[in-house]
């Protein structure tokens, strides 16, 4: 008889020496390498500027919705759709995008991946703003490497210079007014951070950054010209958003980690709030008795965002209920330029057959916890929305779309004063 | 230990034998921890496997600022019972990705692996100083944060850390000489 557990370390050890296995470099030799002619040529523009005439060897930049390519084995995401999405943020008083990749196939559970860094938006001295996957993105994606990466842009960016290749950025309806994106392929299990800026750190890069490889981004203008990076504080925001918590609150749902920063669960003594504070925008419910509100946040101002080069958002409450066990986060959102006018679509969000004031957009599963792993019962991270007037009333999360829709129903905007504004100042 | 190499990094030098040594290092707190719990030894060993398996797919998670490595196995492990639990079957996802076979086990095996769970953790956790036990229980089995114990115990986080850290470790220690 043999101990299964010596078989079992047989079996890891070998899974281990396959996971470790080398990705393939030749082929993605282009991300390492310094300058030099590019091979592949699928574009030659030659545009005469006021700099004088610039040849610019244009790659074209993959889709933002496509297919995984390469060989499919159990231990990658070749074969996985993937879809890009740029995602307004819900937390209150947040402006900006948030982004990811959703990895799907047929039979299995969706896993999202999200993008580096906070939600911010383009300005004129920030042109690369987002995208990029890196070592602190999930679980389950980072053990499998991610193979595709994209960089978001204002509309000053024609292209971006990753490793040789110049790749011109693209607009598309899944994108916000006014932002650009360019999508690479990263090989398999290949873990690939770009590092906007051009710039990439030379310290000592911690622990999780091993066998990570740091690949700078240049922005160019439509010259060819690199728009050379510019000081710049970090986005502006308004008044701190004030935080409440039921007094029977519980949750495990990670996202809400991010949110409820500095606020423990309630014990004796809890200091802080237990229902919401007042702030420029009220949330209400009616006709479900079970949905339950536990957390959230309010703000005294809406927080202005003039220096924006682009369409950005504006959350100015949110607050996280639970029906029937499972979460949803609700919030409402604005024009950051100016809250009073009608907003733009929600990017990548489609109607609803049957609910043509409601539209969704697909994000997939989030785990409970962020060392947990996917399955059928993890909460959803889509988001589902309708306009209430000049904003959009949002609801992410829950099991699926009907319980969002449900929610939303059940939910209204009790207040909306657009007379409180701040123009921000810089948090650093 | 001295002159032991840090669990953290046969966990994550991406050397497989180095994972072998850190599944030789733990693996028997892990089948007491999860045989604590389940009584068929079939199901018991399928959790260890996958709690094994998990822990490769995602060993560039680890974050030893949270925490020992075995109590985030131990973490792994707990979150699996109870996933599997609700679903009526324990996953097997991580080990499909990793392209590893399910072990067909006979009528000995399981024996062995009923034999090997039979430890009693409870005793081992009864070995440990009070304070010790209760930091690994709470920390570990009921998942509170290392702020919330500290606060209720009216000490440092540093303080619970270092009480679970050396309760796990005696606790290894414990396991591994029975």
């Amino acid at each position: 008889m043999k101990d299964p557990f010596v078989i079992l370390r047989a079996e890891l050890v070998e899974a281990a020496e396959r996971a470790a296995l080398p990705a393939p470099r030749k082929r993605w030799g282009w991300l390492r390498r310094r300058s030099r002619p590019v091979a592949v040529l699928l574009v030659a523009l030659v545009i005469a500027g006021a700099g004088g005439a610039v040849v610019l060897s244009l790659n074209r930049s993959q889709p933002l919705a496509g297919s995984v390519p390469g060989t499919i084995t159990p231990a990658s995401l070749a074969g996985y759709g993937y879809t890009i999405a740029v995602v307004p943020q819900l937390a209150a008083g947040t402006t900006g995008w948030g982004s990811l990749i959703v990895y799907s196939r047929p039979d299995t559970s969706d896993v999202s991946q999200p993008g580096g860094g906070p939600p911010v938006y383009p300005t004129a001295t920030r042109p690369v703003f987002g995208g990029g996957t890196g070592p602190d993105s999930c679980p389950v994606c980072y053990a499998r490497g991610n193979p595709v990466t994209y960089v978001l842009t204002g509309p000053q960016v024609f292209a971006v210079r990753i490793g040789t290749r110049t790749i011109r950025t693209v607009t598309s309806r899944a994108l916000p007014t006014g932002v650009r994106a360019a999508v690479v392929f990263i090989p398999a299990k290949g873990r690939v951070f770009l590092v906007p800026g051009g710039r990439v750190p030379v310290d000592k890069l911690p622990p999780r950054f091993k066998n990570v490889l740091l690949v700078p981004v240049e922005p160019l203008d439509r010259f060819g010209h690199v728009i050379p990076p510019q000081p710049t504080g970090a986005p502006a925001f308004g008044p701190p958003p004030v935080a409440w918590m039921a007094p029977d609150a519980v949750t495990r749902w990670w996202p809400l980690a991010s949110l409820n920063i500095g606020v423990p669960y309630h014990q004796d003594g809890y200091p802080g709030r237990t229902h919401p504070g007042p702030g420029v925008c009220e949330l209400a419910q009616h006709g479900l008795p079970a949905l339950r509100a536990e957390f959230g946040h309010t703000v005294a101002a809406i927080p202005l965002q003039p220096d924006a080069v682009s369409e950005v958002f504006v959350s100015c409450i949110d607050a996280e209920y639970y029906l029937n066990g499972w979460p949803l986060q609700a919030g409402v959102l604005l024009d950051s330029h100016r809250p009073g006018q009608v907003l733009g679509p929600i990017p990548g969000a489609r109607p609803i057959p049957g609910h043509p004031e409601i539209v969704n957009l697909p994000l997939g599963q989030v785990p409970w916890n962020y060392d947990g792993s996917i399955s059928a019962d993890s909460p959803q991270f889509s988001l589902t929305a309708k306009r209430v007037g000049n904003a959009w009333l949002v609801v992410q999360g829950g099991y699926g779309l009907a319980q969002r829709v449900q929610v939303l129903n059940a939910l209204r905007i009790s207040k909306l004063d657009l007379h409180h504004l701040a123009s921000g100042h810089a948090r650093h | 230990m001295r002159g032991e190499r840090a669990d953290a990094e046969l966990l994550t030098s991406g050397v497989a034998s180095d994972f072998g040594c850190f599944y030789d290092r733990h693996v028997r707190a892990v089948t007491a921890f999860v045989g604590s719990w389940i009584g068929e030894p079939d199901v018991l060993f399928d959790l260890v496997a996958e709690t094994f398996a998990r822990a490769l797919e995602h060993r560039e998670q680890y974050d030893s600022s949270k925490g020992p490595t075995v109590a985030w196995l131990l973490g792994i492990a707990r979150n699996l019972m109870i996933d599997s639990a609700r679903r009526g079957q324990v996953e097997s996802e991580s080990r499909e990705r990793l392209g590893m076979g399910r072990v067909e086990l006979d009528d000995e095996q399981l024996e062995l692996i009923a034999d090997r769970a039979d430890v009693q953790l409870r005793d081992a956790l009864a070995s440990l100083e009070a304070f010790q036990r209760e930091a690994v229980i709470r920390r570990v089995v009921l998942e509170e944060s290392y702020r919330a114990i500290a606060a209720d115990l009216r000490c440092s986080e540093q303080v619970v850390r270092k009480r679970v850290s050396r309760g796990l470790a005696r606790l290894r220690e414990g396991l591994e000489g029975r």
